[in-house]
């Protein structure tokens, strides 16, 4: 009777448990699914697209999208990505020096204005002017207006990231600067010599929260960037998804020119192409994020 | 010894009778390594808060915000003349943070438990690596395969839709599904991420607990029912709660990328932020643009005093400040 009992048990836990692991593999093949799609209509012919949809596996197999990003459309992309590259790479130094310097402050203890900046640093996370003043003052006034800088300098404080970074560097034990100081350490070379190396899967974490950042962001092109040459990646998909999109629209006046470009596959392949570097690094990235917000985020 | 006289020689030598040149000499490389910060924060958050003064002038360009003419409150008439398209926009942002809030973190805490219980741990390392992928694709990827997806040619459910025998459906140009989609969006960016953070939390749960109700004859719902959601609700409150401070907030990106602020589907899809960049960008209303612009910062400045004071309420320690 009690065995019996304990076998009904146990089946209905059996049950649940087997759902569990059918949601989750669900939820995960849809996170997948969406990806998949595009690498396979990237590898389609536009035809079989126009005709048959969207599909995970080429219905007809062609390299034509990518010819197109090769070929004719190459210079340019090929141009969006150094500008990407070279606003991931510069932007993702600069920010991790700003924001590591100034974390380093928040943590010296005997330094009382730390929390004066401490709260300079809190008040826009509450209160921002908004889009309107900020981007006045930016294209009027600072003229970032097609400026290389433009794409760089409005993200490279990201408050959160520096509390994260102040979290990590709380961690370093205070004896260790204090042994410093006694040894005659000044505040720079202490940064330097022991924060700096200590916090390193910190400073890796924010890093790649930067470069992510960087590397995603149309937002400041929208606002600034006018020169075509200056476009980064995914402002360039951006333009040409949305261009498309108006092209299309308008079926009458641009059928001849729709059916000798293959838009629809060159369009996932430009996605393809956008998030290849990502998804190559994915491994690294995905261990140093989830590991670093783990231990960033409690509370210091 | 001789280290400490050295050090008190030089403090000595510190010494000033005016306290600020004292502080500096003795923090300049504090505030040396502070300054990049400062001047970046400065320029893209504190001076652009100067500009709120906008409100008040008649803008052109050419003079700036500074040197427009001041036209006192004019600028508010026309607003609440025109409030509208304004309420359209702030009840839309409102409804879409809630729907992103309560679903997300629903989602999210779901897909928590559900790790917790796995104990085969390639799948649970395979399903969580592809749960979080989304996470790192950006907004415009996101949108652009999403078209793939609902498209009324050829997308994938639309094609499912007429296999099953159904009609097709037109979401491109019918504004009443997509809370619904961009809900759905959100969820699959940003669940899997959620998820594993609220994940850690549960296994940072006392196991003795787990072994005890194991041994008293709990079943694996009940634990679950019992233990780790009632363990997980302050966690779950608090972000309820400090959503309430983000509830007028919106991203124009996201926005921007998977509607391309179509104008069939404003009537849901158009939030403060969209209307503040339409209206500014788009048609160079920089008076309505600005008035919406300082409401949103108001209130949210407002809501997130609010959200924090209920925080408080519910548990000192999770207060922001």
């Amino acid at each position: 009777m009690k065995q019996k009992k304990k076998m009904k048990r146990s089946a209905s836990d059996r049950i649940l448990l087997i759902s569990f692991y059918i949601i989750i593999g669900l939820f995960a093949v849809i996170c997948l699914y969406p990806l998949l799609l595009a690498v396979g209509t990237s590898f389609s012919d536009e035809a079989s697209v126009t005709v048959n949809g969207y599909s995970v596996i080429p219905k007809k197999f062609s390299l034509e999208a990518y010819g197109m990003i090769l070929g004719s459309l190459g210079k340019n992309i090929l141009n969006a990505y150094m500008v990407t590259i070279a606003v991931t790479v510069i932007g993702t130094a600069v920010s991790v020096l700003v924001s590591a310097s100034f974390a380093y402050v928040l943590t010296v203890k005997d330094f009382k204005m730390r929390s004066v900046l401490n709260m300079f640093l809190y008040i826009p996370m509450i209160f921002s002017a908004g889009l309107l003043p900020w981007y006045i003052m930016c294209t009027k006034y600072y003229h970032l207006t097609d400026n290389f800088l433009a794409l760089i300098l409005p993200g490279c404080m990201n408050a959160f990231n520096v509390f994260l970074l102040r979290n990590f560097f709380k961690s370093i034990p205070d004896e260790l600067a204090e042994a410093a100081k006694i040894d005659g350490a000044n505040y720079l070379r202490i940064f330097r010599v022991i924060y700096f190396p200590l916090a390193k899967v910190g400073l890796v974490t924010v890093g790649l929260f930067y470069a992510l950042s960087y590397w995603n962001d149309y937002y400041l092109a929208l606002m600034f960037i006018n020169k075509q040459n200056m476009y980064p990646l995914q402002y360039y998909l951006y333009n040409m998804l949305a261009n498309v999109q108006f092209i299309a629209n308008q079926a009458n006046a641009s059928l001849g020119y729709n059916i000798n470009i293959p838009l629809e596959t060159t369009k996932m392949a430009t996605i393809c192409v956008t998030i290849g570097p990502i998804i190559l690094l994915y491994p690294f990235v995905q261990k140093y994020i989830t590991k670093g917000v783990i231990v960033g985020a409690v509370k210091g | 010894m001789s280290v400490s006289r050295s050090k008190k020689v030089g403090s000595n030598s510190f010494n000033s009778k005016n306290p600020f040149i004292r502080h500096m000499r003795k923090y300049r490389q504090l505030w040396l390594l502070a300054l990049p910060g400062i001047i970046i924060t400065l320029m893209f958050a504190y001076i652009p808060m100067t500009g709120l003064v906008i409100i008040f002038k008649d803008y052109n360009f050419r003079d700036g915000i500074f040197g427009s003419p001041w036209v006192g409150l004019k600028n508010f008439e026309f607003f609440f003349a025109n409030f509208d398209k304004a309420w359209r926009a702030t009840k839309n942002t409102i409804i879409l943070n809630f729907c992103y809030t309560v679903f997300g973190t629903a989602a999210a805490v779901m897909l928590a438990v559900m790790f917790n219980e796995i104990r085969h741990k390639k799948y649970l390392k395979l399903t969580q690596s592809l749960s979080i992928m989304p996470y790192f694709i950006s907004w415009v990827v996101a949108g652009g395969i999403l078209r793939a997806l609902l498209n009324y040619d050829g997308g994938t459910i639309n094609q499912l839709l007429t296999s099953m025998g159904f009609e097709r459906v037109d979401f491109y140009n019918d504004p009443k599904y997509w809370r619904v989609i961009l809900t759905l969006c959100n969820i699959w960016k940003a669940a899997g991420y959620n998820g594993i953070i609220y994940f850690s939390t549960i296994a940072g749960f006392d196991t003795a607990l787990y072994e005890s109700a194991q041994v008293d004859g709990a079943n694996l719902w009940q634990r679950i029912r019992y233990i780790t959601i009632p363990l997980l609700r302050p966690t779950i409150i608090i972000m309820f709660l400090l959503s309430i401070g983000k509830i007028m907030s919106g991203d124009l990106t996201m926005m921007m990328s998977i509607t391309n602020l179509s104008s069939m589907l404003l009537e849901t899809t158009d939030i403060i932020d969209t209307y503040v960049y339409r209206s500014v960008i788009g048609v160079g209303d920089f008076v309505m643009g600005s008035a919406v612009g300082l409401y949103q910062s108001i209130f949210g400045f407002v809501l997130v005093l609010f959200s924090n004071w209920l925080v408080g309420k519910f548990d000192k320690d999770y207060q922001l400040f």
